[in-house]
């Protein structure tokens, strides 16, 4: 494992580096799911170099941006990561991503949450955490759910997809609620790994 | 200088000058101190383009002409983001909020025609909340203790202003 800061099962986390800008700009090129924002866009590989050396400039950060990292290989497959950290009032926006659709759908993506709200409550002692999803990302929304998250509420007008404005669905969620859905989800991963 | 369609009762707002790094605990939004060389070269860096996205508007108290506080504009054509601070020695921020609010909403979303406007207010500020019903806002989220208090902590409400739908006109010909 190359820098480990928190180490599951099959992932691990760790600080992203300027080569990992190539395994975003690649995700970006090859997605194939057009329900997860309102426009794909094949970022340059540049300016995700450039993001991820920004992450590292002020301290304490703004944004914390880890790498999703396979344990059995140390391949990248995507980021987790929490953003406008507000250290006064111990709140924070939570994000993930996982770039090559053959990673999604198999477990690693909730994984590697959980270890990022571990950090997030555990480490830096946040108090409560959001995320955004966009309505017609149904599982993302599920996902949410599962990891704890509570709905909050929906701004409408978000964004607009064939003529149709659709909304933007939040979600929040305390560190209680976050321990009692990782309990589930590790019996559920105990009974299907006998 | 005042905008004068961005006047109230006892406020008006206008755009921010260099000047205005003199007083910057006034309108920068946040809880650490700065001082004016790092106001400064925020305002150099943020008032450069004109006709930037996002725009710094200082709230003005009518009878003193102090900097009382400040708005924060994020467009992008359709939707608007407002980021609002109160100077730390008002005593009702919460007024001022509300005082705000009266001017910004109807220029934004009946002569700006915004799609949507959010802007967040914590659960304890009742008169920014009644004000903000009053002018038939909505809110569309409510996130759960994120303002911290002394001793306590309370929800932060995300109110939403809709605007009318854009329609096609049919076209004018000579």
């Amino acid at each position: 494992m190359r820098n480990p800061i928190l180490i599951g099962e099959r992932v691990y986390l760790r600080a992203l580096e300027k080569e990992d800008a190539e395994v975003f700009a690649h995700g970006s090129a090859n997605e194939r799911e057009h329900m997860m924002d309102r426009l794909r866009m094949p970022f340059s590989q540049v300016g995700y170099e450039h993001e991820i050396e920004d992450l590292h400039k002020r301290q304490p950060p703004e944004n914390i941006e880890l790498a999703v990292c396979l344990k059995e290989n140390d391949l990248c497959i995507g980021s987790v990561g929490i953003f406008d950290i507000d250290y006064i009032n111990g709140t924070a926006e939570t994000g993930s991503w996982l770039g090559d659709a053959e990673y999604r759908g198999k477990g690693y993506g909730t994984e590697a949450k959980h270890l990022l709200l571990e950090y997030a409550f555990d480490r830096i002692q946040l108090h409560v955490l959001h995320s955004w999803v966009w309505e017609p990302n149904v599982r993302s929304a599920a996902a949410l759910m599962k990891q704890g998250y509570q709905p909050a509420g929906r701004l409408e007008r978000e964004e607009i997809k064939n003529g149709v404005h659709r909304a933007g669905l939040m979600f929040d969620v305390k560190r209680d609620e976050w321990l009692a859905a990782r309990e589930t989800w590790k019996a559920r991963q105990a009974a299907v790994l006998g | 200088m005042q905008a004068i369609y961005l006047t109230g009762e006892r406020i008006y707002l206008r755009a921010m000058q260099l000047s205005d790094k003199e007083h910057a605990a006034a309108w920068f939004n946040s809880l650490y101190p700065i001082n004016a060389t790092r106001a400064e070269a925020f305002l150099k860096e943020e008032l450069k383009d004109p006709y930037s996205r996002t725009q710094h508007l200082a709230i003005i108290l009518k009878e003193t002409d102090e900097i009382a506080g400040g708005l924060t504009t994020s467009t992008n054509g359709r939707k608007a983001m407002l980021s609002f601070t109160a100077a730390p020695w008002i005593a009702d921020g919460d007024r001022l909020r509300a005082d705000t609010l009266r001017i910004v909403i109807p220029w934004l979303r009946d002569e700006g025609s915004m799609l949507s406007i959010t802007i967040a207010v914590p659960d304890d500020e009742i008169t920014s909340i009644a004000v903000a019903e009053e002018l038939g806002m909505r809110i569309g989220v409510r996130l759960r203790e994120q303002v911290a208090r002394p001793g306590r902590r309370v929800d932060k409400l995300i109110f939403q202003a809709l605007g009318p739908i854009w329609t096609e006109e049919e076209p004018v010909h000579a």
